[in-house]
This record gives structure tokens, C-alpha cells and sequence, in this order.
């Protein structure tokens, strides 16, 4: 149940069977966790699963470079922030092992293979949509999509929707996305300020970490 | 424009409470009905894109960046997404996990949810205007949504079915 006091490898220190921190930073060098990590984002399809498979090969069990606490951690602080999860779990076990600096190269290193796939997609997509058969195709893709939002729209509510307020706060949202024509990020943070005054809980959480 | 597509996908990310997914409902208001950097198809194409490749699914913004403004665009969108959660990560790491746990934060959090589902749902009608051009479209959508919930069908898969039936859809000219 220790709490955090310190920013850095307060807990992996505790450990008897960790290494300290000076001896375990020197076995990785800056170009090797970038490499490592570019290597991760070029084979991490789908959710956080095959990324922390290899992180806990790679980085806790082969080099003892950050400890099953430190994903822990990256797992539960990075569920409350915005933003892409993924990505963060990355960016927060960068800092982890290498600062700043290191956060910066690893989480670019890590972004960069997904991004250049993109691009050559959605260059070779703007060369394609002018033939006839694909049309109909990426129009069977949309239908598809409405399947996977909807669905997606579900698995979402069942953790964010708990009871009369949070129903009120979604269908109003609907309400006016739909026929008002609200501005989108105008109504999140609506949502956001209704949440602030009526759904805060009654301390700041002490418990995170241990959430899972 | 370019300058333009950053700072809105700056926005974009920090208000997707609950991950990428959650991001989705916000990119295509943005996106496609607020600004109309991109049409309903190019955001549905982006989706699918970003589940065929590897990483976070928000690396959609690099497609819809790079369809409304080229690599320029490309790269200010992907670098608008990911700067902000990047900074709030390492931040954490570094020593913010007692403002993470802050009260009003996590109020915060709980009142976008549900406002996030109801703009899923205004994303998802309106894509569906654009796409069920015939019943057999609609179809598709039906058939997806107990697939896509209660199966371990990877999302490419089906979206790649959708293709397919499409397709057939086209050749016998059900338009």
C-alpha cells in the first residue's frame, strides 16, 4: 500500500531482487530502446496484450530494466489521463527508463512504423478510388464501420454508463450532436463540467495503483 | 490549414477520456462534419486502416491529415494527436500521479464518458446516412454489430468482409 513519494524507481529499489538503478541503465543504450521500440510498434497490432508481452520479455525479465510495478503503474495512471492509452503506456515506461529525452525518442520510435504505413495507405487509397470496383467496396467498409461504432459504443457505455445522470448526459449529448449541431468538443467538456460538479468523488483516489 | 489540423487534433486528444476509442465519435465531427477536411468514406477508410496496422488507433489521424493536406498535413495531425497524451504520460512518470488522482479530474472524466457515447451515436447515424445507400448496406451494419460484440473477430476481418459484400453488391449493380 506504499505510496508514491518520489518520482523514480522508488519501489524497484525496495525490491531484494532488482538491481539498483545506476547498474540496470547501462545495459541499454539510447539507440537500442529506440530500436527496441520501433520494433514493438511495427508488430503491436491491436490492444495493450502484445505490447506488454514483449515489454515483459524484453525489458523486465531479459535486460531487468523496469519491473512488473512499473507496468503496473503505466497501466493504471494512463487509464485516467486523455489521450491514446497505447501510446501512453509506452510514453510513461519511456520516462521510466530514460527520462524526458528518452520518453521523446521511445514513443517517437514507437509511432513512427503505424505512421508511415498510413501515409503510403492513404497515398495509394487517393490513387485507387478512381477505379469503378472500389467504390462499392469502401462503401461495404462504411456499413461495416456503423456495425463496429455501435458495438464499440456499447462496450464503452457499460463502464461510463452507471445510472440516471450519466443516461441524461449521453442522450442530451446525442440530442445535441445530432439535431442542434453542438460543437463535439464543446459537448464533451459540457459533459465534463456536469461530471466535475455532480460526479466527483467525495476524496482524490488513493487507491489507483492498485486498481488492477 | 495545417496549423489548423494540429491544434484541433490537439484538442481531439485531450478530451478522449477512456483511450483512443473513445477519440473516434470526437475525430469524425471534427473532421468530416465540423471542417470537412475529409468525406464520410475517407474517415470509415481511415478506421479501417488504422486496425490493419500496428499501434494506436488514433494513428488515424496521420491518414485524415495526410488526404486533407498532403505530408505536411500528415505530420501535423499525427504530431497534434500524440504531443499532449505524450506529455501527460511521461508527466505522470515523472511525478503528477497525485493530480491524476485528483477529485474534480476524475469528475471530469465521468461526465465525458457518457457524453462521448452520445456523440458516438450521432457519428455513427450520420455515417450511416452516407453508406446505406440500399438495404442490403444497412444489412451489412446489422449483421456486424452482434459479430463485432460478441466474437473474437478481429475488426479487420469484418471490416475486409464489408468489402467484400460491398463488392458483390456493386457487380450485381444493388446500388
Amino acid at each position: 500500500m506504499e505510496q508514491k513519494q518520489k518520482p523514480n524507481n522508488d519501489s524497484a529499489i525496495a525490491k531484494p531482487l532488482q538491481p539498483a538503478t545506476e547498474a540496470r541503465s547501462q545495459s541499454l543504450s539510447m539507440i537500442s530502446l529506440g530500436w527496441l521500440f520501433f520494433r514493438i510498434g511495427a508488430t503491436s497490432f491491436g490492444d495493450t496484450g502484445p505490447l506488454l508481452a514483449i515489454v515483459e520479455r524484453d525489458l523486465v525479465d531479459k535486460y531487468r530494466l523496469l519491473t512488473r510495478e512499473d507496468i503496473t503503474e503505466s497501466l493504471t495512471y494512463t487509464r485516467l489521463l486523455p489521450g491514446s492509452t497505447v501510446l501512453q503506456i509506452v510514453s510513461y515506461l519511456g520516462y521510466k527508463l530514460a527520462g524526458w529525452p528518452g520518453s521523446a525518442l521511445i514513443t517517437a520510435a514507437y509511432i513512427i512504423p503505424s505512421a508511415l504505413a498510413m501515409v503510403l495507405l492513404a497515398a495509394g487509397y487517393a490513387a485507387v478510388t478512381t477505379v469503378p470496383t472500389v467504390a462499392p467496396a469502401v462503401n461495404g467498409i462504411t456499413a461495416a464501420v456503423v456495425g463496429i461504432l455501435l458495438a464499440t459504443a456499447y462496450r464503452l457505455g457499460k463502464r461510463n454508463i452507471t445510472g440516471l445522470l450519466t443516461v441524461t448526459i449521453g442522450l442530451a449529448a446525442f440530442v445535441a450532436g445530432a439535431f442542434q449541431g453542438v460543437n463535439a468538443a464543446l459537448i464533451v467538456v459540457a459533459g465534463g463540467i456536469i461530471g466535475i460538479l455532480l460526479l466527483s468523488p467525495a476524496t482524490n483516489e488513493q487507491t489507483g495503483r492498485r486498481s488492477l | 490549414m495545417i496549423l489548423d489540423l494540429f491544434w484541433r487534433f490537439v484538442v481531439i486528444s485531450l478530451l478522449a477520456f477512456g483511450g483512443g476509442q473513445a477519440a473516434l465519435p470526437l475525430v469524425e465531427r471534427i473532421a468530416v462534419a465540423e471542417t470537412g477536411w475529409v468525406s464520410a468514406q475517407d474517415f470509415s477508410t481511415a478506421l479501417a486502416f488504422s486496425y490493419i496496422t500496428p499501434g494506436p488507433v488514433l494513428i488515424m489521424a496521420t491518414f485524415i491529415g495526410y488526404r486533407a493536406a498532403g505530408l505536411a498535413g500528415a505530420l501535423a495531425a499525427t504530431l497534434g494527436v500524440f504531443l499532449m497524451p505524450w506529455v501527460l504520460a511521461a508527466g505522470a512518470a515523472q511525478a503528477l500521479q497525485r493530480f491524476m488522482q485528483n477529485r474534480l479530474l476524475q469528475g471530469f472524466g465521468r461526465g465525458a464518458g457518457p457524453a462521448v457515447i452520445g456523440l458516438l451515436g450521432v457519428t455513427a447515424l450520420s455515417i450511416a446516412h452516407e453508406s446505406f445507400s440500399s438495404w442490403p448496406y444497412a444489412a451489412i451494419a446489422v449483421v456486424v454489430l452482434p459479430l463485432a460484440l460478441s466474437t473474437k473477430i478481429h475488426p479487420f476481418l469484418i471490416l475486409l468482409g464489408g468489402a467484400v459484400v460491398g463488392m458483390v453488391l456493386g457487380m450485381l449493380s444493388v446500388t
